[in-house]
């Protein structure tokens, strides 16, 4: 502990003395020069007083420690007993101008994040000038058209996914109800930079327009309709001597939003041109996705209907990668996202490759004052989601479906294949009982096909039922104790679970918790587990600090439609968050 | 309105971006082969394929590396490395344990612990070693035309009886070179039927392919992790010899095994020269 | 070489900073749940203090909060015309979903939509709930990350003491 704790500041103040050491190594007058030039110019009152600075900093660090019982020995550790992943996020603003710069150590990277990740440096730095009119981006950005079928570029922390742009991005306000976007460059691919060649470029354009806006006498009017239109290509070089590879890959993608009162219909489809990859095995379709999603809202009821459909869109600025990196597009999973640790235990992730879904969820609160809804109100989610392969037919006889160098399968855009990858049929009652005591109630019915979601193939389709309890009640108007109790019933893959979790708050301050996961169903005996953890965090302001003790189950932990692997793991995990 | 105008802008502009490049059958290339008509003596090129039994994904890589040895059957070597989590023995069929103190070694070193992965040549780009397969004809045709810098050759002598064999090393450095080179000589089994298991239709049966066959693949070295310097600021034309003797392990069969060495730069663990020598 | 001499003209902008502890809110364009453009330099509550609070369909302590505020936001509206914002930082995904969860769930707040993250990086939001209480003009009064019970009563003392009641 007292080791650990040496050892974290080490990386801080390693942070601050890395960048020390730059500046002192820096003796290039040019760059003075400049540097000087800008301090001294007119402005440099301003700088003085009207800029401003703000930032964010994390550290997540383990300590490791062997646990034969979870199959965690000094061999498998081997030596890395420490894994730090932390960051710096600094942001200086002057009016219209702005730069930032965020520092990343990952040394090493903590258990399941990807061996690739172990480094430290700058990979984001930016600096933009924007008015009502312009906004210039040069250096790192993030950005996203419609809802990214074609292009979007972000970070997640949590899972290690960062693929941000390099290059230059412009977006344009040229009138009421128009935006512009303009990106050029090329990806982040963990430390590698860019060289030429050595992956691929991507650039893109944007559209949106806001007839309501731009028709300023509909600008009240109950029918609301938003269009928009991108194109997105990707030049990478063919230098492979087997197949013929397009240089250029072109997609496209269309949008449209339109409310009516409480009613919207959301929908965008994509089309991309041939794109063999490792991805789809090197085949010559071309791709599409269509996303749909129909809703109703008013107060106390809301209702969503989204519908899918994807056919060989992976799209990556690599056509050789197959990774969690490098990604241009992204095509949202539509299922709930889980809160809990049983309900969240089997998450879903997108099959670029095809896939067709659907997704209903209903939310109605049942008001107060009546039967059911007692004294407080009564809230109802239901929500069903299910996920299909896509139906694909032999091109020829004698050509296998999905065989590389050949256009690879035909497939009917109506048409689903009898494989489910995935249904979740869910239902949550949240119910407030009295002024100190309030729970959520949640069943879940669950399928799940680890062979295809998680590529392990010959794995079995978990089905499982999942119940939970979560109960929070107020001993004051600070303090409160948080029950929580879940199970998971299945007879396939790791068999059932039961899950048991006190937590006491003290608002807003203060928190310690103790869990245990327990797999006492799993099939061999000597794995019938307990997951336990003890946890305490202190949050002031801004400022977190969270310690766990305890075990870790392996797991998948997915944020959006990305997914990593988290192995089982024993020892101390410590979060330091803070801003400014 | 200006928004119309903004809109045919938008238009011509994507047109403009959007050079797609609509590739009409056939989609194969017409294989051209190694160079092996020019005067000058051409590097030959390692493809470590790291591997295991419960990867996936791991016959297709095979195959994009064998697909590869048929296009340049002169130039190319390749080494199957069955190493860390995916090459453990797990429950029934998969018992076998493949993995060599040395490919656990390499593993560790060269970072290919997600897989299937390569490394070709011990070739490392701002430090990182690995290729992914879908860079493998890539990676390997942009190293066909370099010219060799040291040329060897193996000799064999294997006493069936008893199987003793007794393995030459003979070469040259063809320049002057700086550093430090050593040299690693490796014992490749081919044709070794046992389960893998692949999701990929076009690569053998779903989910388990029972009679797989595993090819090229390391069993040991006989001089060690990292091998033995062969020479320090070798000046051209210098030779350099070296002789092992050893008992074959009697699990292998002598009649798929081959001797695999190769010369590699010290300083960077780069590959210099490779050569494979199959035993009869 | 670029990304060094990058570096050091900003570290150099830094060291010449006063820093900075009241921030006006930086302008990065969100949408509406409506799917309109919306300008964060628009938040705006007629020099009344504001909430700002980023949540998620997928975190349940940021719903919590959010029904904390809204059992009490008759009485805080009454007391001091605050008025709260609730960014949420779904993507995607979900976007679609958040309107009619938040309406069913009666939340009477100006919902935002910041699909891919731009807002709360511009905060340097690491995570959530992250809510921060805004004076009249924009400025950051305080801020706080997660929710426990009872965290609201906190929150509605600071408002009283920026309105002086």
């Amino acid at each position: 502990m007292e080791k650990l704790c040496s050892s974290m500041s080490f990386y801080v103040l390693g942070l601050l003395y890395t960048t020390n050491e730059k500046i002192r190594q820096m003796k290039r007058p040019s760059l003075l020069l400049i540097a000087l030039l800008i301090v001294l110019g007119g402005k440099a009152q301003d700088f003085l007083n009207q800029a401003t600075v703000n930032g964010s900093f994390q550290i997540d660090a383990q300590l490791y420690r062997s646990d034969a019982a979870i199959g965690i020995t000094d061999s498998s550790i081997a030596g890395r007993k420490i894994g730090v992943n932390g960051y710096g996020n600094i942001i200086y603003s002057l009016g219209n101008f702005k730069a930032g710069m965020r520092y990343e150590a990952m040394l090493t990277p903590m258990l399941g994040f990807d061996p690739m990740q172990e480094g430290s440096g700058f990979p984001y730095l930016w600096a933009s000038y924007s008015t009502d009119f312009i906004d210039v981006t040069v250096g790192n950005f993030y950005e996203q058209f419609g809802n990214g079928l074609i292009f979007r570029s972000y970070e997640e922390w949590t899972l290690g996914y960062d693929n941000s742009m390099n290059g230059m991005r412009v977006l344009l306000n040229p009138s009421k109800g128009v935006r512009l976007k303009a990106v050029y460059g090329s990806q982040r691919f963990y430390w590698q930079k860019y060289e030429r060649n050595n992956r691929g470029l991507v650039r893109g354009v944007d559209a949106e327009f806001s007839f309501n806006e731009i028709l300023g006498s509909l600008e009240d009017s109950p029918l609301r309709i938003i269009v928009g239109a991108s194109a997105v290509s990707r030049y990478q070089r063919d230098a492979d001597p087997i197949y013929k590879l397009p240089e250029n890959v072109g997609s496209m993608a269309g949008r449209i939003n339109i409310g009516l009162g409480n009613f919207t219909l959301m929908t965008e489809y994509a089309h991309k041109i041939n794109d063999p990859s490792a991805l789809n095995n090197f085949i010559y379709k071309e791709g599409h996705a269509l996303l749909t999603s129909l809703s109703y809202a008013q107060s106390g009821f809301g209702v969503v209907l989204q519908l899918k459909r994807v056919d060989n869109m992976g799209f990556k600025s690599d056509r050789a990668y197959v990774g969690n990196a490098l990604d241009i597009n992204f095509i949202p999973p539509i299922n709930r996202t889980h809160a809990y640790s049983l309900t969240g235990k089997y998450p879903y992730a997108t099959q670029p490759n095809g896939e067709m879904g659907m997704q209903l969820q209903i939310h109605y609160k049942i008001p107060k004052g009546s039967l059911l809804g007692g004294k407080y109100g009564t809230g109802i989610a239901l929500n069903l989601s299910q996920v299909n392969d896509i139906a694909r037919n032999p091109i020829h006889d004698t050509i296998l479906i999905g065989q590389p160098g050949t256009m690879g399968y035909t497939s009917d855009f109506f048409k689903m294949s009898g494989d489910i990858f995935f249904r979740d049929l869910n239902i949550e009652i949240d119910k407030r009982f009295n002024s100190k005591l309030k729970g959520i109630f949640q069943y879940m019915n669950l399928l799940y096909d680890i062979a295809t979601i998680e590529g392990h193939a010959g794995d079995p389709v978990v089905n499982a039922h999942i119940g939970l309890v979560d109960l929070t009640y107020r001993l004051s108007s600070r303090k409160a104790v948080r029950v929580e109790a879940q199970g998971l019933f299945t007879r396939e893959d790791k068999g059932d679970w039961a899950a048991m979790m006190v937590e006491y708050t003290i608002a807003p301050k203060w928190f310690v918790a103790l869990s245990d996961q327990y797999n006492y169903g799993h099939p061999e005996k000597d794995q019938r587990n307990h997951y336990y953890t003890a946890s305490a965090g202190f949050t002031r302001n801004a400022t977190r600090l969270a310690l766990t003790y305890g075990r870790q189950a392996e797991g998948v932990v997915c944020v959006g439609g990305v997914c990593r692997q988290v192995p089982a793991s024993s020892g101390l995990t410590i979060t330091l968050t803070t801003n400014f | 309105m200006s928004w119309k105008r903004t809109m045919i802008f938008v238009l011509a502009g994507s047109c403009l971006l959007l050079a797609c490049d609509k590739i009409e059958p056939p989609y194969m290339k017409t294989p051209q082969g190694g160079n092996g008509d020019t005067e000058v003596l051409l590097k030959k090129i390692l493809l470590e394929d790291y591997t295991g039994h419960t990867c996936v994904n791991c016959p297709a890589a095979a195959k994009t590396a064998s697909d590869l040895q048929q296009l340049y059957p002169d130039q190319l070597v390749i080494m199957a490395v069955h190493s860390g989590h995916f090459a453990k023995p797990q429950g029934d069929p998969f018992l076998a344990d493949y993995r060599t103190e040395v490919g656990e070694a390499w593993e560790g070193f060269f970072g290919t612990a997600i897989k299937p992965n390569g490394v070709i040549n011990r070739r490392s780009n701002n430090g990182n070693y690995v290729v992914s397969p879908g860079n493998w004809p890539a990676e390997v045709t942009a190293l066909l035309n370099d010219p060799a810098e040291i040329q060897f050759e193996i000799t064999l002598e294997y006493n069936t009886a008893n199987r003793k064999l007794d393995i030459a090393v003979k070469g040259e450095f063809l320049t002057a070179l700086t550093g430090e080179y050593k040299l690693i000589v490796c014992i490749l089994e081919d044709s070794i039927v046992s389960p893998q298991k692949n999701s990929d239709a076009s690569a053998g049966v779903t989910p388990i392919i029972h009679d797989y066959v595993h090819r090229h693949m390391l069993r040991q070295t006989v001089n060690g992790i990292w091998g033995e310097s062969i020479a320090v600021q070798p000046i051209a034309n210098s030779m350099f010899e070296t002789q092992y003797s050893l008992t074959l392990n009697s699990q292998y069969k002598a009649q798929h095994c081959s001797i695999m060495a190769f010369v590699y730069d010290a300083a960077n663990w780069e590959i210099m020269q490779v050569e494979e020598v199959v035993m009869e | 070489m670029i990304k060094k001499s990058f570096v050091f003209v900003l570290l150099l902008l830094l060291g010449s900073t006063v820093w900075a502890q009241e921030s006006v809110l930086p302008k990065v364009t969100i949408k509406t749940l409506d799917g309109k453009n919306f300008n964060t330099s628009e938040i705006y509550n007629d020099g009344k203090p504001m909430i700002l609070s980023f949540w998620a369909l997928w975190c349940k302590p940021c719903q919590k909060e959010l029904d904390a505020f809204m059992d009490n936001y008759e009485e805080w509206q009454e007391e001091t015309d605050v008025k709260i914002f609730a960014v949420s930082i779904d993507d995607a995904r979900s976007t679609a979903r958040v309107a009619p969860m938040a309406k069913s769930k009666g939340w009477d707040f100006e919902i935002l939509l910041d699909a891919n993250g731009d807002f709360k990086r511009a905060m340097n939001v690491n995570l959530i709930p992250h809510t921060f209480l805004l004076d009249g003009n924009g400025k950051i009064v305080s801020q706080h990350t997660a929710y426990f019970e009872g965290a609201e009563y906190e929150l509605y003392e600071k408002i009283k003491k920026l309105v002086g009641k």
